[in-house]
């Protein structure tokens, strides 16, 4: 069924609910051609949201190119946001409302299953009345095809309301969007224009009068031709702790700050470059610096030399990055540099999917170099865990006088969520240069037998003259090629990973500590989606329990212990693996999901696991359908 | 001197017809008048109190000079400690010239401001005329700006240009310029503007320097807490890992934390010693005042004006109270400088206690280094010359000695004599010269010089401050002659004294060396090395001929200024006509028992134009022999005019001749002994001659690396090496080069590439030098056999094995052989 | 007074360094290496520069050459094949109170390298590059390098390497804010003393060819300058590579080569009929890297913290 608004001046009410209704959660998308700003709106709109008390998680829906021809299915741009009155982890599963600029883009998220029946779209009307007759039909195709999907489509003369306002409607439809959305949600009008002074601040009044006009006008158009009021009342866990809302990438930035790194040492490339993008504006006040290199390589080395030199470095990027730093890694570890290195998992082998999600890089981080390099891995599980863990990986990186690898990905850099703002602590940054005279008794490398820990001399400490080498060397950091050199020194750069995990303790198991019939296994960005399932099958009495690793190289301890007391352990995690039951599949051959594989060997459970790389984040819904079909298949 | 003169008629003598026989008369009462009998009174023509000596009349109306007063003050904040004289003040005609010039360049713009320029300084000149302290330049600026423009009365664009211009002229001149007038303290407000444009920049630095410090000592203090047990506690760590502490046992942690050895901590005393270095430091608050200024009183607000950082002190002993007050600052201020210095060398990690602990012990200001002088707040003593010469002068006299950077301030009078016994008159002793007094202080900075040359007493202020020691400073000002209506300003009146040897200029700065050639600065005298100035001067004589003569200034014409001294001159009657009148300069140039019978006079010009001749008194005469016995002695002094340089150039004269061919005689016999050391010394420097002759060789090319000889004679290019040897040594005749050369086996050190091969083959033989490259040793100390082998490894070629040592050894002809093309 | 004003208790205190202190590992060459020329040039200049061994780092990449760091006594850092340049870079980024030294080779630097080399020469931060080039890969034993002679016999091109030889120093002139380019022979200690102490002094990455000897595998490298100095072209300038007289004489061709003319300097560089020895081209004024990266350096925890809390403002709800 389809609504027909008329374009005429006389305001017909269309839809269902004219009094708010209480809903606890909902899910926006907004989609439109690239460059119609459709993101800035639905950001705006999540911070809105945010600061109205809700939990809110916005995703991006990004086009594989930059300007990809107008009215394409493959150009759809956008943006999914997620508010309720809870704490939210995730994209959820389908959107409950839709605003699009044009019919087309709406069929790839379609095709991604984005939409289910009873999806309200909220499209733009003008396309009904183009001069260009292929485009009419293209139009009134599809809002019929629409229909039989089974989305309710109201067609609304969004472009005529912008004009009445701006000149060129497409720079400014996506805030008369923002108006429409922000009446429809009951959004505080006051926060929406707050909102958009901020976010046009540095462009000044003349931007940010007739954006404010557009959103108000926005505001009045849907109060006077839409009759769709709902209201998600706030969350309310701790209303006196300051919160701040960020994406992933963001987060990283402040966390190099607060971790008092100086310097990130970069290399453009998809998803990991806004961090930088966001540092480069305010470095200069902490006194930091961001050095763009001519290459990843590049990258890494500088980042290497500074932290020899005294300043633990920061080096962000993305897969294709760690391939090409790869060896200078080898060099940090082999000469036990300190050295924080993100890595924004995207989508991969090669180019692979540069804009979208995949928790592929695992292995590769642990195991990547060639020869056995130990070093710290650690994942973030939330969009607050990318900032305080790169506090924690420079700490690590110093005290354990290794490179420690962070791995966020797509999912959490563009992913946008209300969280505690840090309270900044002295003891975070790192500490001035130690520039007083070493004693030369003293080695450069003075392994402690129990840990194969060391303090480094930094130069400018006099005596304390070393050569750093990649080479096989002695606590002297002298070459030595002899066997027992390079055994021991060995030995000791592997012990310190065994001293970290000392330092650990086992992780918590996220429903049924006792134990029970399945335990889902997780790490990075996946702990969102899978704990809302699992809360939600738990609510139905299923015995089902997760637990989200954080440490992967050295692993938490207790694991095998834990693992013991269920009947069945899974990962979940995005990357590849081979389905039991795909064709020449066997228990032989079959590939595990990374971490998977790990903790088979690690802990010789037979844990199985479900993971796949469709690009984009994991969706409670699909889990739960994942998880009820392995509980049935253990209970009978 | 900028003085412009204002014209006037040329003066002229009034014709008169000479009478021979009043002739004698008046010479006879002239004389008596001259050697001071005070019968002859009677008989005298009264003296006008309109005279002027000649050479100043022009400059009769002050209202029409251009002199360089008032002067503009350039903002003694900001701009950098090195400025010096023009940069610090300018004569207001030159300033507005320059100001205007530099808003509106070019001949076309700003025509009508600056056609006007003259009016607004004009009007300046007056407003200022009374001012005494300076002045705030841009409101009175402005506000005489906007009379001018009415005053104008131009039409409405012109107006409007006028205005826009002055706007941008007031626009341009910096903030808080002054404006400062010819008052009764010129001197001292220069003084304090000079001390303020140096030390406000100074202290800004310092403040800069400490905040490093404070910086630096910091950053240790927080390694140390790094290092220290405390940080590697469990809650310590659980802190630094923050968020994440939830994951860690925070006591597993900390054992693992446990192991930083290597960097190397802060004793117990070193860290102490950095807090209290950092706390004297923080708590050190940028100077308030930053001169003091101490005299007898009589100096209000209206002298002294209101200037930022400046406090005056009155006490009845300026020489003792400013020792004092210097004494309290540099106490304060040691602690601080101290504090800076170990921080300094601590930040470094220079602070070795054995050197220093003692030397901070007694660290006070006599250990200041220069710049740590210069930030001492500056004391300024004023003192008359009445008092230094008289009961104050043991304290005076201490003070100069005291080395403490202290300004002492002394005006003094062109004709007075402040030795005097108070009843008598002036010119009843010889003057005490209280600038020789101030030099008999050797290590005291002594300057003579006055405020009508404003350059020159900036530049000695200058210099005085850099030199960091005690300063006299004497200054003429040259008040304006009371009680006379010849309006002569004070300017002018010490323009005079400076001309006339009254007050001559000179300064004695004893850092910058230790003989008078080096510690004098004779500068800003005219005509240094006469007896007196000499100017041409221009009149017409009785018989209305123009005449031009030279004409000396000397100390009789300035007295003529002083109105009291009236009573040393009178006009010589016009009927007199003789030659045994002398003008002063001549008269004094002549041996007394010739001058005896001359009757000294001056020229002077009374209002009408008159030009007179005015007999002088003995008295004041002896005056000027006086004057110029001390010119004559700061001429030695500065080498100007020497005695014993006179002599001992005449002497020189007379040598030379007869000592010309002995000298010829001895140097030839010098050449022959030269010769003969040079053959014995030919040996020992054989080596580092070769080493010339050789790099002076093309020796990549397998050509012989000696010169070539019947007995090493390989065939390449002897002629032209031989060629180059003779031009390299030419005192190392060739022969003996190569039989010494060829002989002994060398290295040619500075070609040696370090590469270590010969030192391989023999390490006794083969050594480094202090550039670690190769050298003989000890050849003595190895077999013929290895030197050759070294000759042939070496990568650079540079050894050379000579023939062998041992004649014994065997295999020599094959050796020989072999060593032949290195050789 | 009394001469105590002066900081003698300061002056009593300078450390004093002989060659010893710079002094490394024993060095591993073959004999006849030209390395042992530079390596000992090193230490003199760093002696004569009396700087405090703990303030300079040497770094390098691999390869013969890159052993130095290994043979000087101060901190060094021995990286990887190609990348000594970014190492270098990142050294004095953060710490140009540092004094950071390179020692490369024409592998290193103009194969692996290649990349860094391009960029390190424009972001011209304060260090000296000595590139000891033999025109062969020494260390992997004789394999074609960017700077091996046309027609050279090699492991890799046995019927000899076949494209014409690169030119590093047009290369590095061509470079956007290069700002030292100097070339000299290891085998005249005198002017690669004077060359490399220059490059030192200078502020600002300066590119020293080094024209080193490999007598082992391309002993034909460098012998065509040794043999036939004529075939070297003395650069003579007032601000070049001071030479003595005597050492002025070792080259029968010479020119007055004004090192500020760039255009000149090129000429000079493309003509190969003569090797150039001595400074081609200098730009005291180029923009140097490190002002700009060592920005803030002075930050206190107080500024820092109070920047990051207005940092999370912009993101509070």
């Amino acid at each position: 069924m389809t609504q027909q608004a008329d374009n005429g001046d006389s305001a017909v009410q269309i839809g269902g609910n004219k009094t708010a209704a209480k809903v606890d959660e909902y899910i926006v998308e907004i989609v439109s051609d690239s460059g119609e700003g459709a993101q800035k709106c639905g950001q705006t709109f999540g911070n809105i949201s945010g600061k109205m008390g809700n939990g809110v998680w916005t995703v991006e829906i990004i086009p594989a190119e930059i300007q990809p021809p107008a009215r394409s299915p493959a150009g759809a741009s956008g943006i999914r946001i997620r508010i309720g009155s809870k704490y939210i982890t995730n994209m959820g599963n389908e959107a409950e409302l839709v605003v699009a600029f044009n019919e087309q883009v709406l069929f790839s998220r379609i095709a991604n299953g984005a939409y289910k029946e009873g999806t309200i779209v909220l499209l733009e009307n003008k396309w009904e009345t183009d001069p260009d007759e292929k485009i009419r039909n293209q139009y009134t195709a599809a809002v019929k095809e629409f229909a039989e999907h089974g989305l309710i489509v109201h067609e609304l003369p969004m472009e005529e309301a912008c004009l009445k306002i701006v000149k060129n409607a497409r720079k400014g439809k996506n805030m008369l969007v923002l108006g429409m959305i922000s009446y429809i949600f009951s959004r505080e009008p006051d926060l929406g224009r707050k909102e958009i002074a901020n976010t046009f601040a540095h462009k000044g009044d003349k931007v940010i009068q007739p954006n404010i006009d557009l959103f108000d006008s926005g505001y009045a158009f849907a109060a006077e031709r839409l009759d769709y009021l709902w209201e998600i009342p706030p969350y309310t866990t701790d209303t006196t702790k300051p919160t701040i809302i960020t994406n992933g990438n963001q987060a990283v930035g402040l966390g190099v700050m607060a971790a008092g790194m100086e310097l990130i040492s970069m290399y453009p490339i998809t998803p990991a470059t806004s961090a930088t993008h966001y540092v480069a504006d305010v470095f200069d006040n902490v006194g930091g610096f961001v050095h763009q290199a001519e290459d990843e390589i590049a990258a890494m080395g500088f980042a290497l030399g500074a932290s020899y030199a005294g300043k633990t470095a920061c080096t962000i990027t993305s897969g294709p990055g760690m391939a090409l730093k790869t060896e200078l890694i080898g060099l940090a570890v082999m000469a036990e540099v300190p050295l924080v290195i993100v890595d924004v998992q995207r989508g991969g082998p090669s180019t692979g999917l540069p804009t979208k999600v995949e928790q592929a890089d695992l292995l590769s981080s642990i195991y990547g170099e060639p020869g056995d390099a130990p070093k710290v891995v650690i994942a973030a599980a939330t969009i607050e865990e990318c900032f305080h863990f790169v506090v924690l990986a420079r700490k690590l990186a110093e005290a354990f006088r290794t490179p420690v690898i962070l791995l966020t990905d797509a999912n959490l850099a563009t992913g946008v969520q209300p969280y505690t703002r840090p309270e900044l602590q002295e003891e975070w940054l790192s500490a001035p240069v130690d520039q007083s005279p070493w004693d030369n008794a003293v080695p450069a490398f003075d392994w402690d037998e129990g840990t194969g820990l060391s303090q480094r001399p930094i130069p400018g400490q006099r005596n304390g003259e070393y050569v750093l080498t990649g080479l096989s060397h002695t606590d002297r950091s002298k070459v030595a090629y002899d066997s027992d050199t390079n055994q021991t020194s060995m030995a000791h750069r592997s012990r310190k990973l065994a001293a970290l995990q000392k330092t650990l303790k086992p992780p918590k198991v996220h429903g049924d500590e006792a134990g029970g019939d399945l335990l889902i296994v997780g790490w990075g960005s996946t702990m969102g989606a899978i704990e809302e399932s699992v809360n939600i099958l738990r609510g139905q009495g299923k015995s089902i329990s997760t637990l989200h690793l954080r440490f992967l190289s050295p692993l938490e301890p207790g694991l095998k212990e834990i693992f013991s007391k269920f009947k069945k352990v899974m990962t979940v995690e995005i990357n590849y693996s081979d389905d039991p039951n795909g064709p020449l599949i066997t228990e032989e051959n079959r590939r595990y999901a990374q971490l998977a594989m790990m903790l088979r060997a690690q802990t010789l459970v037979d844990i199985d696991c479900w993971s796949v790389v469709y690009g984009h984040p994991l969706q409670p819904g699909m889990l739960q359908a994942e998880f009820n079909q392995r509980l049935d298949a253990l209970n009978n | 001197m900028t003085v412009v003169q204002t014209g006037e008629a040329t003066p002229a003598m009034p014709s008169a017809i000479k009478d021979a026989e009043a002739t004698k008369t008046i010479l006879h009462t002239l004389r008596h008048f001259h050697l001071g009998n005070p019968s002859v009174r009677g008989q005298l023509e009264p003296l006008g109190d309109d005279f002027l000596p000649a050479l100043m009349a022009p400059y009769r109306d002050a209202s029409r000079l251009r002199y360089d007063y008032p002067l503009f003050l350039y903002p003694a904040e900001g701009g950098d400690e090195e400025r010096r004289g023009a940069e610090l003040a300018k004569p207001l005609g030159a300033f507005l010239a320059e100001a205007t010039e530099a808003v509106a360049p070019g001949e076309g713009s700003a025509r009508i401001l600056k056609d006007n320029l003259p009016r607004l300084e004009q009007a300046l000149r007056l407003a200022l005329q009374e001012s005494q302290a300076p002045v705030p330049a841009k409101p009175l600026l402005s506000e005489l700006s906007t009379g001018m423009v009415e005053q104008l009365g131009l039409d409405s664009d012109s107006t409007e240009k006028l205005q826009s211009d002055l706007h941008n002229l007031l626009e341009s001149i910096p903030e808080s310029g002054q404006f400062l007038a010819y008052g009764q303290h010129p001197a001292l407000h220069l003084m304090i503007h000079v001390i303020r444009s140096q030390v406000i920049p100074r202290h800004a630095h310092f403040q800069l320097e400490i905040e490093g410090y404070i910086r630096g000592l910091k950053l240790l203090l927080a390694v140390e807490r790094g290092k220290s047990a405390e940080a590697k506690a469990p809650a310590a760590l659980e802190e630094a890992v923050g968020h994440a502490s939830h994951m860690f046992d925070a006591n597993a942690l900390a054992d693992m934390m446990d192991h930083s050895r290597g960097s190397i901590g802060m004793t117990t005393v070193r860290r102490e010693r950095v807090e209290e270095a950092l706390k004297t430091l923080e708590f050190y608050q940028r100077e308030s005042i930053l001169v003091r200024f101490v005299h007898t009183d009589g100096l209000d607000e209206t002298l002294l004006g209101d200037i930022p950082g400046f406090e005056s002190v009155v006490s009845d002993n300026p020489s003792i109270r400013a020792k004092e007050i210097f004494d309290e600052q540099a106490t304060r201020l040691a602690k601080v400088f101290a504090a800076a210095r170990i921080a300094k060398l601590e930040i470094d990690d220079l602070y070795d206690e054995s050197i220093h602990d003692p030397w901070f012990e007694t660290f006070n200001w006599e250990a200041f280094s220069h710049d740590e002088l210069l930030l001492v707040p500056a004391v300024i003593a004023l003192e008359t010359a009445l008092r230094v010469a008289g009961e104050a002068m043991p304290d005076f006299s201490r003070l100069l000695n005291s080395g403490r950077p202290v300004q002492i301030l002394v005006r003094v009078l062109g004709h007075a004599n402040p030795g005097r016994d108070s009843e008598k008159d002036h010119f009843a002793h010889f003057r005490t010269e209280l600038g020789y007094l101030g030099i008999s202080h050797r290590q005291a900075f002594v300057s003579q010089t006055s405020a009508a040359r404003h350059e020159h007493l900036l530049d000695q202020f200058s210099t005085a401050l850099d030199a960091t020691r005690t300063g006299l400073h004497l200054i003429n000002v040259g008040l304006r002659p009371t009680g006379q209506d010849a309006g002569l300003n004070g300017w002018l009146v010490a323009g005079a004294a400076l001309e006339g040897r009254v007050h001559p200029f000179f300064q004695i700065n004893p850092s910058a060396g230790d003989s008078f050639a080096d510690r004098v600065d004779f500068s800003g005298n005219p005509q240094p090395e006469m007896d007196w100035a000499v100017h041409e001067f221009s009149y017409r004589d009785e018989n209305g001929e123009a005449m031009t003569i030279e004409q000396a200034f000397t100390f009789a014409d300035y007295a003529l200024l002083i109105p009291r001294l009236h009573g040393h001159f009178t006009p010589v009657p016009l009927i007199c006509e003789t030659d045994s009148l002398l003008p002063v300069a001549d008269y004094l140039a002549m041996p007394e028992e010739e001058s005896a019978q001359h009757i000294p006079y001056i020229l002077a010009l009374n209002s009408k134009g008159e030009l007179r001749q005015l007999a002088v008194s003995r008295t004041l005469i002896q005056a000027c022999r006086d004057r110029l016995n001390f010119w004559h002695a700061l001429q030695e002094m500065a080498g100007v005019r020497s005695r014993y340089l006179e002599i001992g150039i005449a002497e020189a004269r007379e040598e030379i001749n007869s000592a010309a061919e002995a000298r010829i005689e001895t140097l030839t016999t010098e050449q022959d002994q030269k010769l003969v050391e040079a053959r014995s010394e030919a040996a020992g420097e054989v080596m580092s001659r070769l080493t010339e002759v050789l790099l002076g060789m093309d020796f990549t090319r397998g050509a012989p690396r000696m010169p070539a000889t019947p007995a090493a004679g390989t065939a390449a290019a002897p002629a032209e090496t031989q060629a180059e040897t003779a031009a390299e040594t030419p005192a190392a005749p060739v022969e003996e080069d190569d039989d010494l050369g060829s002989e002994e086996p060398w290295v040619d050190s500075v070609l040696c590439t370090t590469c270590n091969d010969c030192l391989a083959i023999n390490p006794q033989v083969f050594v480094y030098n202090d550039e670690n490259q190769a050298y003989i040793a000890d050849a003595g100390a190895g077999t013929y056999a290895q030197m050759v082998e070294a000759a042939e490894i070496c990568p650079s070629n540079c050894i050379h094995p000579g023939k062998p040592l041992n004649g014994s050894e065997a295999g020599l002809d094959e050796l020989i052989e072999r060593a032949a093309q290195h050789n | 007074m009394f001469g105590l004003k002066a900081d003698w208790s300061v002056d009593v205190f300078e450390r004093y360094f002989t060659l010893g202190n710079y002094a490394g590992g024993e060095a591993r060459w073959c004999p006849g290496c030209g390395d042992f020329a530079v390596l000992n040039t090193v230490h003199r200049v760093l002696r004569d520069a009396q700087m405090p061994p703990e303030k300079s780092v040497v770094v390098s990449g691999i390869g013969c050459s890159s052993r130095l760091p290994h043979y000087v006594g101060t901190y060094g850092l021995h990286g990887l094949h190609g990348r000594a340049l970014p190492l270098a870079n990142g050294v004095k980024a953060r710490r140009p109170d540092l004094d950071v030294w390179v020692g490369t080779g024409d592998g290193d630097c103009f194969s692996i390298g290649g990349g860094h080399w391009l960029h390190a020469m424009r972001y011209n931060m304060d260090m000296v590059i000595l590139i000891f080039d033999n025109g062969i890969y020494g260390l992997t034993k004789k394999q074609t390098s960017p700077t091996t002679p046309t027609g050279e016999r090699t492991n890799t091109h046995p019927e000899g390497s076949l494209l014409p030889a690169m030119n590093p120093l047009s290369v590095t002139l061509g470079i956007t804010n290069v700002s030292f380019v100097a070339q000299v022979p290891d085998w005249n200690p005198p002017l690669l003393y004077e060359t490399i102490k220059a490059a030192h002094k200078h502020r600002g990455t300066s590119f020293v060819r080094i024209m080193q000897r490999c007598p082992v595998f391309s002993d034909g490298f460098c012998k065509p300058y040794q043999d036939h100095p004529e075939n070297m072209l003395l650069l003579n300038h007032a601000n070049g590579i001071p030479a003595a007289d005597n050492v002025k004489k070792l080259f029968k061709e010479q020119i007055e080569h004004d090192p500020t003319d760039w255009v000149e300097a090129m000429k000079i560089a493309r003509d190969e009929s003569k090797l150039p020895v001595g400074l081609l081209f200098r730009d005291p004024d180029a923009v140097v890297y490190e002002d700009f990266s060592a920005k803030g350096l002075n930050k206190t925890n107080e500024e820092k913290l109070a920047a990051i809390n207005t940092a999370l403002d912009a993101f509070a709800i």
